[in-house]
């Protein structure tokens, strides 16, 4: 009874602490490149929470590509933490027009529930429809969770729990900018009273203590090319579930994301969710629009923020198949005449926050140098080789 | 003089003071009696759900050292302090809620803006704590909170709710977007449809958003309980009590240790008359947490099985718990119910039900202002706060019951027909004595007709 009786100040709250909390559970948006995006995926479903994406060489086979994806961010050391069966994980592939509509899809369930979870892979192969709303292809293969296999047609593929890849001294960031929508409500602080990230040394990766539930593939790049491409490709990947709105008993998209930190620091919060459920194709309407009130409102030069929509809409990572190596935003720069032709595409080790801040800050790319903060140009977080392998699946062991 | 020894001693237990010192230096505290362990729970199988609530402590555990190792972070903080309102919603640790507020305010201080998750959790805490006003006043600060963002309306909507003030609810659920997955929202909206005269909107909703919490395993283990509690609660209101009965069965496998489901069968099978049923269910509950409410079904069932001086004691201990509410500034109005119910400490129930109208005049302040009154003798101020409690057609047999005796003692024959019989019609068992009386007095006025 004592055991009850200290508890004596639970009270009627129960009912009320209970509402709010399901309208809250566990939330941290703004984590970025992605993690924990939008309240509904933070709250109520955090294994359909899409984090970062990568599309690479395979440096043992040109002729193979990697695509690996990252959800459910925030898992810590020690923590078991299911995957979902309901939720329908694709990599989409555009392959032909670069119009941001997908040509050849690649599709994962987890089945089960409890310790034993397997994984079925469906595709790659064309859709059976294109956009928000998806049907699953033939299956391909399953296999337990955390195990590597290869599918019926030649796709090696991991599901599991990994080190998150991700580096970056969020911390840091959201000093220098503590909200980006200052303009819209009466007296927030304006960006920028903090104008440098730590030193090396005291800089902090944020995400350095926590896993991350991951899809990895490793296949022959043929198979993600459709009759009539030139090799080149836009990625993008999605999160579904059924709904009572889709009678069809078809899955209907509740994220999307591709480019790492695009939504996080360009993006309204509020706009994420909308940006969601949308597929590529509106991206050059709606997305640059907010890239370039950021950039201006950072006092930043039109060109910068040219430069920025140039490579990074829409919001797909763009990689060249032809091409047996490449770097950052590669494809694109090459387009441009800015670097000789390459796979482009991201690879975990990427450090694709520092290439953001050294355009969006810096004279990377467009050479401006007007209105820019040199010592915003780096958070001096660097990958530590520690979380990654050399070899399938590329992303670390997880912490134990 | 014992219970004052009681109140002193308890203090003791659950006021230490600085909960964020404590939090800081958690080592025994996740070992410590509110930690749930696996002997605990008897879940049916973790196909069902994924209990994810015995890992509550080994990540709270993890925030903590996070928090130590970056101080002058606000995301570890933030989500320490989420990990603690959960745990409070888990085991009843009210020292969870206060590190919950103290962790939340660490987190606003180091980021005051773009960080408005922390101002929500931080309300949530002080809605919990019953400090509506200063919950209300986070959430409208339109400087920390985006106010047409949904969960910030769906919080202040929930707020308003508990304060009265239903107007400004609707207005605000009036401007929440058709969104699929918005199941927290659909609880607010279920809640407001429920108070407002709409049981049967409120019910179909509620149900499917339980169904759309369960297609999901990964959902935590204790909200979907939640859902499953909301809908046996709404199942009873309607007077389907096998439904009933079912959902809150379903909330237990779900969560072996969902408090509010042992309360709502104590309540389910006090109106049955199953009273042994009615006090193993009360004393579920009670273990967990001795609620007021819960312990009164104890006490009932107690009674109904002939167990005087048992029920004497929990009596006793009803009234402690009154006590310590009151201490920490709590007027509880489940106090002011039993009291009023069972015609003891008259006076005092119509003191917590006047205080607690002046806090936050919701339909059930004046409900239970209403029948503390009339116990009073009080009839007009009884009627006044009887037709206040009613103005929204709050389809709730036990408030119709009430209103429909005051309304015969004030000379009103037509309405206390009318809302003795809704009563009735809604609920046949909605009260293990009124349900009864309810038909002996309408049989009473046929009579006389």
């Amino acid at each position: 009874m004592r055991l009850a009786i200290a508890r004596l100040f639970q009270t009627t709250a129960v009912f009320i602490a209970t509402l709010s909390a399901v309208l809250l559970c566990v939330v941290s948006p703004a984590l970025a490149s992605d993690h924990q995006d939008t309240t509904f995926l933070a709250t109520k479903l955090t294994a359909a929470d899409l984090t970062d994406l990568f599309v690479f060489e395979d440096p043992a086979n040109t002729d193979n590509v990697v695509l690996a994806m990252d959800f459910d961010p925030l898992i810590v050391a020690g923590e078991v933490r299911p995957f979902d069966p309901s939720v329908l994980y694709q990599f989409k592939i555009d392959s032909l027009g670069n119009d941001g509509v997908e040509d050849v899809v690649l599709q994962f369930m987890v089945n089960g529930t409890g310790p034993n979870q397997t994984v079925i892979v469906y595709g790659p192969g064309k859709p059976n429809t294109v956009g928000t709303q998806s049907t699953l292809l033939p299956a391909s293969g399953t296999s337990n969770l955390n195990t590597t296999f290869t599918t019926s047609n030649g796709v090696t593929t991991f599901v599991g729990l990994r080190k998150d890849p991700f580096f970056f001294d969020l911390s840091q960031f959201l000093k220098i900018i503590p909200d980006r929508d200052f303009h819209n409500q009466p007296d927030p602080p304006p960006p920028f009273q903090v104008l440098s990230f730590r030193p090396a040394g005291q800089a902090q990766d944020t995400l350095d203590p926590y896993n991350v539930h991951s899809i990895v593939v490793e296949l022959p790049k043929k198979l993600l090319l459709s009759q009539g491409s030139n090799g080149k490709i836009g990625v993008w990947m999605t999160t579904s579930v059924k709904t009572p709105r889709l009678r069809d008993g078809s899955f209907a998209q509740i994220e999307r994301l591709a480019i790492p930190a695009l939504n996080e620091l360009f993006m309204d919060f509020q706009a994420h969710n909308v940006s969601n459920l949308q597929t590529p194709k509106n991206d050059q309407s709606n997305q640059s629009n907010f890239i370039r009130t950021f950039i201006a409102t950072v006092g930043r030069p039109k060109g910068i923020s040219d430069a920025v929509v140039a490579v990074a809409i829409p919001d797909v990572i763009q990689a060249d198949l032809n091409q047996s190596t490449g770097v950052y935003f590669g494809t694109q720069l090459a387009s441009l005449g800015a670097a000789p032709p390459n796979l482009g595409g991201r690879r975990p080790k990427d450090d694709v926050i520092d290439t953001t801040l050294s355009v969006v800050f810096g004279s990377a790319v467009t050479n401006i140098t007007a209105g820019a903060i040199p010592t915003l140009t780096t958070d001096n977080v660097g990958p530590k080789d520690s979380n990654f392998l050399s070899t399938f699946p590329y992303l670390g062991n997880p912490r134990t | 003089m014992y219970l004052r020894l009681w109140l002193i001693v308890l203090c003791l237990l659950v006021l230490p003071g600085q909960p964020w010192a404590q939090a800081l230096d958690m080592g025994d505290q996740n070992n410590s009696q509110f930690a749930i362990r696996n002997s605990q729970l008897t879940g049916k199988s973790s196909a069902l759900v994924f209990p994810d609530y015995l890992q509550r402590s080994h990540i709270i555990n993890f925030y903590e050292q996070e928090v130590h190792k970056s101080p002058d972070s606000p995301l570890p903080l933030r989500l320490l302090a989420a990990q603690y309102l959960k745990r409070f919603r888990e085991t009843g640790d009210v020292e969870d809620l206060l590190r919950a507020e103290q962790a939340a305010r660490s987190s606003l201080a180091i980021q005051p803006y773009r960080n408005g998750i922390s101002s929500m959790l931080l309300a949530s805490a002080l809605l919990s704590q019953h400090r509506f006003q200063e919950a209300l006043d986070l959430v409208t600060d339109s400087q920390r909170l985006v106010p047409s963002e949904p969960s910030v309306v769906s919080l202040t909507a929930s707020i308003q709710m508990e304060l009265g003030n239903y107007e400004a609810a609707h207005q605000l659920l009036q401007t929440l977007p058709d969104e699929e997955g918005l199941s927290g929202h659909n609880a607010v909206v279920a809640r407001y449809q429920e108070l407002t005269g709409d049981l049967a909107g409120a019910r179909e909703l509620l149900e499917q958003t339980m169904q759309q919490m369960d297609s999901f395993y990964t959902n935590s283990a204790e909200t979907r309980a939640w859902f499953h509690v909301r809908a046996g609660d709404l199942a009873f209101a309607s007077g389907d009590l096998a439904l009933s009965l079912q959902r809150y069965q379903e909330a237990l496998d779900l969560f072996p240790l969902e408090l509010a489901a042992f309360t709502g069968l104590a309540r389910l099978y006090a109106v049955q008359h199953r009273w042994q049923e009615a006090l193993e269910a009360a004393n579920q509950g009670i273990e967990l947490v001795p609620l007021v409410e819960t312990l009164g079904y104890k006490a009932d069932a107690q009674r109904a099985l002939g167990a005087r001086k048992g029920a004497a004691e929990t009596e006793a201990l009803i009234e402690v718990v009154g006590h310590l509410s009151q201490v920490k500034g709590i007027y509880d109005r489940a106090l002011a119910v039993y009291y009023t119910e069972h015609g003891i400490h008259l006076p005092e129930a119509l003191q917590i039900a006047q205080r607690e109208v002046a806090l936050r005049d919701d339909i059930y302040a004046e409900d239970t202002l209403a029948w503390a009154a009339a116990a009073n003798g009080h009839w007009q101020d009884a009627q006044r706060a009887s037709q206040q409690a009613t103005r929204y057609g709050t389809e709730d047999a036990l408030l119709l019951f009430h209103a429909g005796t005051i309304a015969l003692h004030c000379g009103d024959r037509e309405v206390a027909i009318k809302q003795l019989t809704q009563a009735l019609n809604l609920n046949p068992q909605f009260h293990y004595k009124y349900a009864d009386e309810a038909r002996r007095v309408l049989a009473d006025l046929e009579e006389t007709l």
